[in-house]
């Protein structure tokens, strides 16, 4: 196992390549969840969990489905079901152990089908880690690792913006600026400090 | 609501990316140059337009419960269309696109559309929304492109705006000047709101 | 029960009518992509060479592997003369910034690099991706009042660099006072991908068909595969 490779693929998607302000990939809950520090926590874990879980069992069907069956290009389809399934799966986990959070949540959590982080973590990792010859053991654990760390780069910058928002309320903000385009303003700003760590790109 | 203003609501109105917060994702990943903004507003129409159709037709088959699911089946067909036929014929704008062609499957404004629209109005009607909104969508994508191509790259359409001695703003191509240039259009969409607003109630204020 | 089954019924029919309107649109367009890309292959090889468009092409697979992919290279021939190789291609792929960037090589008989051709990258716009960027000359009020000069035939700045330098000149540097690759500004990372991907593969092409002139191919790792094709 490269544990270079690793630490390359871990440090890449958390901060290199922020999946949210580097990669423009799950903007719509970062706009949406991002109002409070708990529930965007509690948003990150979510979507950690179904980001870790769709990497392995898109995984699997890409390389024991799709390419054995030569129907490659049924992709989409397939993963975004896959993604569909996990989705409402969480929703039922959740809502029978926390629905105080599942309450917070709302509609985004259903919306989390729709993240692109989601299916596009998943095309990255086709892209990155199965159309390459690399070796069955070392294609599965960069997916999964992946996967973990895009999740992990989604809920940082969710809960630093919810972090910012929630002293944004404290300030006086023009009225054509309030609620959205003001978020964005701050995304800018975030995506400017994250810029900082392409240096840490490494491999 | 009139036919027309079906269509047109969703060029300024419902603008699904200024005003509905819909699509943002390609909106600001696919705007570094007018082109790519241009290839897929016209590709993320043609899926919004085939969905709705389909979504249209069968609505009164697919059984409420799972029509989520079969409404993403539908729009994941056509995205995949899209791709294989782009791939096909349209090979280099294929490339430039990237992997925001399959997400297109994940615009928010596609399912959104479905779900709130398409479900509950007759095939005319809904073709005349997702035209609307393809054509709104595509006016932002080129909004936002046209700001960023020209400021930080110095072109428009691939070619010099400035001359070769324009140094341009890189920050407005990279990630930064996406969220700042969509941060700014907003607020001042939302500025030409209010005084659209404060003239109609002052004539109404005249009137009566 | 029933109830269950009608929805998954529901989902599975539609899945179903979708999965064959799919593959018929497949089986018509995925011949034409195909083609599409080998066509591109082998055009990038040719212009890569600098050769003549009949030039004929002999594919060569080996057991080795670069940059995590089997390595292979083709022999360019002209096509009455199948005993003097006119030179090498083959192709490099680079862990850039935000992709893998895919460069077609081509080397000529004396071990130095004839040209290259980048055909596929997915780098930062505006940044990395100017490694594919043609240094232009018209603005836009050029081309909309119809008085912009021809570019047909112009090729990216960073990789006309690559034509003529040989091995021992394959790094980056900043200045171009110095000898070697001139880094994109702001794209290190892109313009070393580049070209650290292009010597290693000149180095293992020329660790298997030898260095230099008058070498006639036979080297330490014996082809596996010998395959032939046409240049365009």
């Amino acid at each position: 196992m490269d544990l270079g490779q690793l630490f390359a693929i871990i440090v890449g998607a958390i901060f290199v390549s922020n999946f949210v302000l580097a990669r423009f990939l799950g903007l719509c809950p970062f706009v949406g969840v991002s109002k409070d520090s708990d529930s965007a926590l509690g948003m990150g874990m979510a979507v950690i969990f179904v980001m870790t879980m769709a990497s392995i069992v898109t995984w699997f069907i890409y390389m024991y489905v799709l390419i054995p069956l030569d129907i490659v290009y049924l992709r989409t389809i397939a993963f975004i079901l896959v993604i569909a399934t996990l989705v409402q799966f969480v929703e039922m986990v959740i809502e029978k152990t926390s629905p105080t959070l599942h309450k917070s949540l709302g509609i985004y959590l259903p919306l989390i089908t729709t993240n692109c982080a989601v299916l596009g973590v998943a095309v990255v990792n086709v892209n990155e880690f199965m159309v390459t010859d690399l070796p069955v053991a070392a294609s599965f654990i960069n997916t999964v690792v992946h996967g973990l760390s895009a999740g992990l780069g989604f809920t940082l910058a969710l809960v630093l913006m919810a972090a910012i928002r929630e002293r944004l309320e404290l300030v006086d903000i023009p009225e054509s600026m309030r609620g959205i385009p003001i978020t964005f303003i701050v995304a800018g700003l975030m995506a400017m400090a994250f810029l900082g760590f392409s240096g840490l790109k490494v491999g | 609501m009139r036919p027309l203003g079906e269509l047109v609501k969703g060029i300024y109105r419902e603008n699904p990316v200024f005003r509905l917060a819909l699509g943002l994702c390609p909106a600001l990943a696919v705007s570094t140059s007018v082109e790519n903004a241009l290839g897929m507003g016209a590709a993320a129409t043609f899926v919004l337009l085939g969905s709705n159709v389909t979504v249209s037709l069968i609505r009164n088959f697919v059984p409420a419960k799972v029509r989520i699911p079969c409404y993403i089946v539908v729009i994941a067909s056509f995205v995949t269309t899209v791709e294989l036929v782009m791939g096909a014929y349209l090979p280099e704008l294929a490339k430039s696109l990237g992997i925001f062609l399959p997400l297109i499957v994940v615009n928010c404004i596609i399912l959104g559309r479905a779900e709130a629209f398409a479900s509950k109005h007759g095939v005319g009607r809904a073709i005349l929304d997702a035209v609307g909104m393809g054509i709104g969508f595509t006016f932002a994508l080129t909004l936002i492109a046209t700001f960023r191509e020209v400021l930080g790259d110095g072109k428009l359409m691939g070619y010099m705006v400035f001359g070769p001695n324009f140094q341009p703003v890189l920050l407005m191509i990279l990630a930064p000047g996406a969220f700042i240039t969509i941060g700014l259009l907003m607020g001042y969409f939302n500025v030409l709101d209010a005084r659209m607003k404060r003239k109609r109630e002052a004539a109404e204020e005249k009137k009566g | 029960m029933g109830n269950f089954l009608r929805l998954v019924g529901a989902l599975a029919l539609i899945a179903l009518v979708a999965s064959f309107g799919l593959s018929a649109i497949y089986s018509v367009t995925h011949e034409i992509t195909e083609q599409y890309r080998l066509a591109e292959q082998g055009q990038a090889r040719i212009e890569a060479l600098s050769c003549d468009s009949e030039a004929v092409f002999v594919k060569t697979e080996t057991d080795s592997v670069l940059n995590g992919r089997p390595f292979e290279y083709y022999t360019a021939y002209a096509p009455e003369d199948r005993e003097n190789p006119l030179g090498y291609s083959f192709t490099a792929y680079g862990s850039g910034y935000s992709s893998t960037i895919v460069t077609v090589v081509g080397v000529d008989m004396s071990g130095t690099i004839c040209g290259i051709k980048i055909t596929d990258q997915q780098e930062t716009p505006g940044l990395g991706s100017k490694v594919q960027e043609v240094a232009s000359e018209n603005t836009i009020w050029a081309v909309m009042s119809g008085s912009a000069v021809d570019e047909m035939g112009k090729r990216p700045w960073f990789q006309q660099q690559f034509g003529g330098t040989p091995r021992t000149e394959l790094t980056v540097v900043k200045s171009s006072s110095d000898d070697g690759i001139l880094a994109i500004t702001g794209a290190t990372i892109s313009s070393e991908a580049v070209t650290r991907s292009v010597r290693e593969g000149l180095e293992m092409l020329l660790a298997i068909v030898g260095e230099g002139d008058g070498d006639d191919g036979a080297g330490e790792d014996a082809p596996t595969d010998d395959s032939e094709e046409a240049g365009s």
